[in-house]
C-alpha cells in the first residue's frame, strides 16, 4: 500500500510517500511560499541528495499538482500512475471535542472539520484546502484525517477545564485542547518499545521542544495533561509565543498601551518568547552562541525556557504520582544538549540524572539513574502514515464483520 | 418504455424527494443507499442515467464507484451510462467540476444540493438524451 501524507499549512505543504508494510519512507519534501512568485519545491528521495526547484504554486491545489508531477516523474520511480496512491493522510490541527482519534474522511467528517475552523482559524482552513484539492487530484484514494488534538481528548475535566464561568465551556467549548498530539503519541510509543514495557504500564513525560513547544503527561498510554491549551499559545516559552502569563496582563496592556486586539494578538504570538526576550532572535543555535559569548539577555532566555520546562516536569510527575521516563523530541529537544542539561539539573529527586557524555553525543538513552531520559526524533509524517493504516485496517475489520453477520 | 434512473446516495430524504420529482415526469427510479452493491444493481437495472453522491462511505467512494462502472462498461462492452454527480458540500461547486468532468473524473455532470427542481429535470433530460452535459 502506498500512502501520501500531506501536512498543509497556510503557505506551505510538507509531504511524504510511505510504503507499507513498515511504513518505509520513499520520499519527503515540501512546497513553500505558496502564493508567492518564489514558491519552491524541495524533493528528497530516500537514499538520494535533496534537490530544490522553483515552481508555480498560487494555491494549495497547484502545489499538490506540482508534488504529484514530481512523484510521477519516470526518472524518480516513486509512482507510475496516480491510482497507485491507495490512501492520503492529512494532518488536521484541530478536531475539537468531535474527534478523539483519526478517522476516514466522509461527508460528515469533512463538514465537522470545517465546523472546527473557528477554533483554529489559522490552521484548519489550510487543512481543508488540502483535503479538497486532494479529492480533485487523486480522486480514488481514501483520505484519513489525523488530528493534533485527538490524543489529548483522554484528559479528564479537572485537567481540561479552566476555572472560568462554566457556561463558557458549555456554550463556546472554551477548554484546554492541547496540540502536537501526533508527535507526543509517536515518541511515547517509541519509548515504550525501548523500555520493552507496554505503554499502558508506564508514566511518561514527553517534551516536544521546537519553535512551538509543548509537554505532555502520559499515564496508562493516555494523555492526562498537556501544556498547550485552548490554543497553542499556552504553556512553555516558545520561539515567538509567550506561553504561560498572568491572564490580567493582556487586559492591562489593552487599557494602558492603546493597543488593538489584533496588535496584542500579534505581540503575544509573534513578538514574545525567545524573540521577545532576546530582542529579535528565536533560533536556539544563535541564542546559545550569543549566550556563550556573554550576552546576558540570551542567557536569560535559555534559563527562562529551561526553568519553565523543569516546572512542568515536576508538576506532571506529581499529577501522575510517579515517573518512569522523560522523552525529549523536536528540533530543540533532539539537538540541544545544553538545554537538556539545564532542564534536568536538580531533578535527581525524581530519579533524573543525565550522563554527560551520552547527552553531549545526542544518544537515544542519556540517563544515569532510575528514571529513563530518552532523545527520540519525532516523525509526524510517519506517525500519520501509521495512523492511516490503522484506520483502514480497522474499517476493513468492521466491513468484514458486517459481511459475516449478513 | 420508461427511461430508468438509478440513484446511489446515503441521504434517504434526498433520494425520496428525487424519486417523487422524477417519477412525476415519467421516469422509473431505483435507489441504492451505499456503494456496496452498486455494481450489482447497475447490472440488474441497466439504467439510462445514474445519479451518484460524491461522498458516501468516504470522501472518494463516489468517484471510485464511477471509475469501477466505467471499467466494467469497457470490459463487458456496455454503452456509456451518463453519471450525474451530486454533492452536499457547499465548498465543492460546479466550477470545481467544469474543468475535470470527463477528464480526471469519470462523470458527466454535477449539481449541488439542495437542487432546484427545474434545473435537475433539465440536467436529467440532457444527459439521457445526449449522454453528456450540454455545454
Amino acid at each position: 500500500m502506498k500512502i501520501l501524507v500531506l501536512n498543509c499549512g497556510s503557505s506551505s505543504i510538507k509531504f511524504g510517500v510511505f510504503q507499507s508494510p513498515n511504513e518505509i519512507r520513499m520520499v519527503e519534501g515540501m512546497v513553500d511560499r505558496i502564493g508567492s512568485p518564489r514558491s519552491c519545491l524541495t524533493f528528497h528521495k530516500a537514499g538520494f541528495e535533496k534537490r530544490e526547484k522553483r515552481v508555480l504554486a498560487n494555491n494549495h491545489e497547484q502545489a499538490i499538482e506540482m508534488i504529484l508531477k514530481e512523484l510521477l516523474d519516470p526518472k524518480e520511480r516513486i509512482l507510475r500512475e496516480i491510482s497507485e496512491i491507495d490512501a492520503i493522510g492529512h494532518r488536521v490541527v484541530h478536531g475539537g471535542e468531535l474527534f478523539s482519534k483519526s478517522v476516514c474522511i466522509n461527508e460528515s467528517v469533512f463538514q465537522k472539520i470545517k465546523d472546527c475552523a473557528s477554533l483554529a482559524p489559522l490552521h484548519n482552513p489550510s487543512n481543508i484546502q488540502g483535503i479538497q484539492a486532494s479529492l480533485w487530484q487523486i480522486p480514488f484514494a481514501r483520505q484519513v484525517a489525523v488530528f493534533d488534538t485527538a490524543f489529548h481528548q483522554t484528559m479528564e475535566p479537572q485537567a481540561f477545564l479552566y476555572a472560568l464561568p462554566y457556561q463558557w465551556y458549555e456554550e463556546d467549548k472554551i477548554r484546554r485542547y492541547g496540540f502536537h498530539g501526533t508527535s507526543h503519541r509517536y515518541v511515547a510509543q517509541q519509548a515504550s518499545r525501548i523500555f520493552r514495557i507496554p505503554i499502558e504500564e508506564l508514566k511518561l513525560i514527553t517534551c516536544h521542544l521546537g519553535n512551538g513547544a509543548s509537554i505532555t503527561a502520559i499515564a496508562n498510554g493516555r494523555s492526562v495533561d498537556t501544556s498547550m491549551g485552548f490554543t497553542p499559545l499556552e504553556g512553555l516559552v516558545m520561539g515567538t509565543r509567550c506561553g504561560d502569563i498572568d491572564p490580567a496582563i493582556p487586559i492591562h496592556i489593552l487599557r494602558t498601551k492603546k493597543m488593538s486586539v489584533n496588535q496584542l494578538d500579534w505581540a503575544l504570538n509573534k513578538n514574545s518568547g525567545f524573540y521577545g526576550i532576546t530582542g529579535g532572535d528565536n533560533d536556539l543555535r544563535i541564542i546559545e552562541q550569543k549566550a556563550k559569548k556573554g550576552s546576558r539577555q540570551h542567557q536569560l532566555a535559555l534559563e527562562m525556557f529551561s526553568r519553565r520546562v523543569k516546572k512542568y516536569i515536576g508538576a506532571y510527575a506529581a499529577v501522575m504520582g510517579g515517573l518512569d521516563g522523560v522523552v525529549f523530541t523536536g528540533g530543540i529537544g533532539e539537538n540541544s544538549p545544553t538545554i537538556r542539561k539545564m532542564i534536568c539539573e536538580n531533578l535527581d529527586f525524581l530519579g533524573i540524572e543525565l550522563h554527560p557524555d551520552f547527552n553531549q553525543e545526542n544518544r537515544i538513552c542519556i540517563s544515569r539513574k532510575n528514571t529513563a531520559v530518552f532523545v527520540i526524533p519525532t516523525d509526524e509524517e510517519r506517525a500519520i502514515a501509521q495512523e492511516v493504516i490503522h484506520v483502514l485496517e480497522y474499517e476493513m475489520q468492521i466491513n468484514y464483520k458486517a459481511e459475516v453477520i449478513e | 418504455m420508461k427511461k430508468k434512473i438509478l440513484m446511489i446516495d446515503d441521504d434517504h430524504d434526498f433520494v425520496n424527494a428525487l424519486k417523487i420529482v422524477l417519477e412525476n415526469v415519467g421516469y422509473q427510479c431505483f435507489e441504492q443507499y451505499s456503494t456496496a452493491g452498486g455494481i450489482d444493481i447497475y447490472l440488474q437495472v441497466s439504467p439510462h442515467l445514474i445519479i451518484l453522491d460524491v461522498m458516501l462511505e468516504d470522501i472518494a467512494s463516489g468517484f471510485r464507484l464511477a471509475n469501477d462502472l466505467r471499467i466494467l462498461e469497457n470490459k463487458i462492452k456496455k454503452p456509456h451510462v451518463p453519471i450525474l454527480m451530486v454533492s452536499n458540500v457547499d465548498s465543492i461547486t460546479e466550477l470545481d467540476f467544469k474543468a475535470r468532468v470527463g477528464v480526471d473524473i469519470p462523470v458527466d455532470d454535477f449539481v449541488n444540493k439542495p437542487v432546484e427542481k427545474k434545473l435537475l429535470i433539465g440536467k436529467v433530460q440532457d444527459l439521457i438524451r445526449n449522454g453528456r452535459a450540454v455545454v
